[in-house]
């Protein structure tokens, strides 16, 4: 009731600013400025890059702090604090790299092999708390640090003198450059940082930057906050914006007013708003390397008839799901993986492209295999529980599948338990469900990432699904071929395959980032996998 | 005067107890949510949130955990916070309450002298269409969440005449909107309430005797109606005054404003639990703190509960 009441004041306030056309933006005066003046959705956590974990922090951590490589354009790795690309050994297990000499740190000391040293031991011990941690399991020692076997000074990390650094890995990590340019791997200097103390990164004053911002005016809980230009940037001169005024703002509709009043440069949208927002010209929608998509508890009796998965997966329009019920520029997705994720090392193919698509739309095909499945088990009549999150949007989309499930094929009954988060993920720890409402967010650019989590033993296999022959492929494709792009590429598409064959999930959709944008503000960057954005080659043009 | 020191003592006593109660029940309520405080708990394997449960002592048996946490309230650590890696809890209220309690405070003001008014007129013009019409505006305003209001009042003002702020916090002006959005509840609770006790009020002898020693109906209502109509109305003022001062979550997050309220609730979803705890103990402490000022002030107002104490003690 609260939630509908809401909505509509929403639509009200948006509709009442659908008249004014004029385009949001500052004076010429102010343009020249080269000032963008930002929204961000929530509060920074925290600047300690050991630390980050959620995206807003890494967002604007990423402008201010600078790891050996960043990710550009392309969405590839390319040197950054690194002075030119890495030497990789033969077999993949050792990675040196020699650090550019005129890095700096916003007080004036340089940015040495230390630094990351330094800053990799602090990720890796358990004192610390990162949440992140997990990510250096391949590095030498990193696993039994994080156990407390060892000291965290063993770590596979090493300076050989001032500017030149080693990881040393204990098993090929082909996505390994990916994690460089990932926030818990940036540099820290230890003198500041154990000056600091526990408040290392709790505010603009206790945190150092290298890259091509620094943080300014951040007391640590507040809803605003600058990027101030870095003098001390080793390329300085690329960066042409002199500050960009950040203002936390959680509601839509807030944000939709000051943008059409042309007080702030973007406003994200959510929703309904995105597909209301279809025709403006201002609106910027981009893709997230982020899939939703339903599993099975294979503990089930039921759920372990192919037919009987296969039906269900049938039913369910993606199409329709991602136009007519959610409407926020989500995508459909055909399989496992997002698009424009990862592209074949052979011919550049996209690999959910290459993965063609699975479980089309055809409710007649599905009730013919339900009629099939029903004789198999010799029921007439079952029940699931589909578990899912009980915010706005996941609500309706379990509404959506309880709808087309129980329409199109009687006699299934889906019960709904839409419960918090957290609730949700207790729920799927402890396998009690029959259908899960889950999805996945990149952590870094490999294809590896995603078809992992059906790995048996993996711990994000809720559903306990096991497939020997897939297993197997994964396995490979981290051993015998990790060095040898082309085999394991053809590893995980098998996998991909046998994931369609077992009919293993259901996809649901692949997320999108929506705002409008001030279109005066130039050259930003949008990255789909690790941080979102990047405002450090943009700038404003006068009209 | 040393049986109210003795009232007051035990009262303070009484407080204490209430505040370690409300610690406790809280605690152990909190720690049966489920879930972890830590922010990608999805993407995190058991072994990771058992090296991160260790190193935030979420480990450690539960009774152990509250021991910790009573020590700290009582020397006045209330540990820090998970949302904001590594700040203090205390920091993070003392950041966060000043706009809360502004806007809440000028809302409880504004909102209380409005309503005050409005049922002085509504009692005096009973049963007139100005009767009505403020007791519909009373039900309206007590019906309608704050939160239309203030989306309302963002569009009308912000957008449309663009005379104030849409939204963020940027001074006095700021702060206008967001009040007046939380005034419409008060001002409906007091309206209401003095029109009741006017009416009440307006017909008792010692108000007809001042009529005929002929003072003015005005005069007679302001002067001598209105110190009893206080009575219930202060009993309902602390209450109201503490939680709008605590913040409005919704409201905030309209206006973007950096207040504590949307923060609490916040905290609530993400497992915060050394946040839960301050933010849950500070508003106990503001509430019982307030109880007992209106037992003061009734004494105050109204000198027949003061001798009603002293001579029960």
């Amino acid at each position: 009731m609260l939630v509908g009441l809401l909505s509509t004041a929403v639509l009200l306030a948006a509709c009442g600013n659908e008249g004014d056309a004029a385009a949001p933006s500052g004076s010429a005066a102010e343009a020249a400025e080269q000032v963008v003046r930002y929204t961000a959705p929530t509060e920074l956590a925290t600047l300690d890059t050991a630390l980050m974990t959620d995206i807003n922090s890494a967002n604007y951590g990423g402008h201010i702090i600078e790891g050996l490589l960043r990710i550009d354009a392309d969405g590839k790795p390319v040197p950054a604090i690194a002075a030119e690309e890495g030497t990789i050994s033969e077999d993949g297990l050792t990675y040196t790299y020699r650090l550019r000499e005129d890095a700096q740190w916003s007080n004036g000391t340089p940015v040495t092999a230390h630094d990351f040293v330094f800053a990799m031991q602090k990720l890796v011990n358990p004192d610390t708390g990162a949440a992140y941690s997990y990510l250096t399991e391949t590095i030498v020692n990193a696993p039994e640090i994080m156990a407390g076997e060892k000291e965290p000074s063993e770590l596979g990390v090493t300076a050989n003198g001032d500017y030149e650094i080693t990881f040393q890995l204990s098993q090929p990590t082909p996505y390994f450059e990916y994690l460089l340019a990932f926030s818990p791997f940036f540099p820290q200097n230890q003198e500041f940082v154990e000056e600091q103390g526990d408040r290392y990164g709790t505010s603009s004053d206790t945190v150092l930057a290298n890259g091509p911002f620094t943080l300014e005016n951040w007391d640590g809980t507040g809803l605003t906050w600058d990027l101030v230009k870095n003098e001390n940037y080793y390329a300085a001169d690329e960066v042409q914006l002199d500050e960009v005024n950040v203002q936390v703002i959680k509601e839509t509709s807030t944000a939709l007013n000051l943008f059409e009043s042309g007080q702030v440069d973007n406003a994200h949208l959510t929703g309904q708003l995105v597909k209301q927002y279809a025709d403006n010209e201002h609106l910027v929608v981009q893709p997230k390397a982020r899939t939703a998509y339903v599993e099975f508890n294979w503990d089930n009796e039921y759920l372990q008839n192919d037919k009987l998965r296969e039906a269900l997966g049938l039913v369910i329009n993606t199409e329709d799901l991602v136009n007519t019920i959610l409407g926020d520029g989500s995508t459909e997705i055909g399989g496992f993986l997002p698009e424009d994720f990862v592209s074949s090392p052979v011919d550049g193919t996209d690999f959910a492209e290459e993965a063609g698509d699975f479980l089309e739309y055809d409710v007649e095909r599905a009730q013919q295999l339900w009629d099939e499945a029903k004789a198999e088990l010799g029921v007439g009549a079952i029940t699931l529980s589909l578990v899912g999150d009980d915010d706005e949007k996941n609500k309706t989309i379990s509404q959506y599948i309880q709808g087309q499930i129980q329409n199109n094929l009687p006699g299934v009954t889906v019960e709904l338990r839409n419960v918090p988060k957290k609730n949700r993920l207790a729920l799927a720890d402890a396998d009690e469900f029959d259908l899960l409402q889950t999805g996945w967010g990149a952590d870094f650019a490999d294809a590896s990432n995603f078809m992992d989590l059906m790995y048996s033993e993996s711990p994000y296999n809720e559903g306990g699904y096991a497939n020997e022959e897939f297993d197997a492929l994964i396995e490979s494709a981290k051993s015998t071929n990790a060095n040898n792009e082309e085999a394991r590429w053809e590893n995980l598409q098998d996998a991909h395959d046998i994931l369609e064959e077992d009919y293993a999930f259901i996809p649901l959709y692949q997320e999108a980032e929506s705002q409008l944008r001030n279109p005066a503000v130039k050259g930003i960057l949008f990255r789909s996998v690790g941080n979102e954005f990047d405002l450090s080659r943009a700038s404003v043009e006068s009209e | 005067m040393k049986n109210y020191a003795k009232f007051i003592g035990k009262r303070v006593f009484y407080m204490l107890m209430t505040l370690f109660l409300i610690a406790t029940i809280t605690f152990f309520l909190m720690k049966l949510l489920p879930g972890t405080p830590y922010s990608n708990q999805d993407k995190l394997s058991p072994e990771q949130i058992h090296i991160m449960n260790e190193k935030y002592g979420l480990n450690k048996p539960i009774l152990v955990q509250y021991g910790i946490y009573l020590f700290g309230l009582v020397t006045g650590d209330l540990g820090v916070s998970f949302q904001f890696n590594n700040t203090p809890v205390t920091e993070l209220i003392a950041s966060r309450i000043g706009p809360s309690a502004q806007i809440g405070i000028q809302a409880v003001v504004v909102g209380t002298l409005v309503g005050i008014v409005l049922g002085i007129i509504a009692a005096m013009k009973q049963g007139t269409w100005v009767d009505s019409s403020a007791t519909f505006a009373a039900i309206i305003g007590r019906s309608i969440p704050n939160f239309v209001f203030a989306v309302l009042l963002q569009l009308v003002f912000g957008v449309w005449f663009n005379v104030l702020p849409i939204a963020l916090w940027t001074g006095f002006a700021s702060s206008i909107l967001p009040s007046i959005a939380l005034a419409i509840s008060p001002m409906a609770d007091s309206a209401r309430f003095t029109r009741t006790e006017m009416v009440d009020v307006l017909s008792s002898d010692y108000v007809e005797l001042a009529r005929a020693k002929g003072l003015g109906k005005w005069e007679v209502a302001f002067k001598h109606g209105l110190r009893n109509v206080l009575i219930p109305l202060v009993t309902i003022l602390g209450p109201m005054t503490v939680g709008l001062m605590t913040g409005s979550m919704v409201v905030e997050s309209i206006f973007a404003i950096p207040g504590i309220g949307e923060q609490f609730v916040k905290s609530i979803m993400t497992n915060d639990y050394p946040t839960i705890m301050g933010v849950t103990m500070l508003y106990s402490l503001l509430l019982v703190s307030v109880i007992l000022l209106v037992d003061v002030l009734y004494g105050i107002i109204d000198p027949r509960i003061r001798v009603a104490t002293e001579g029960e003690a």
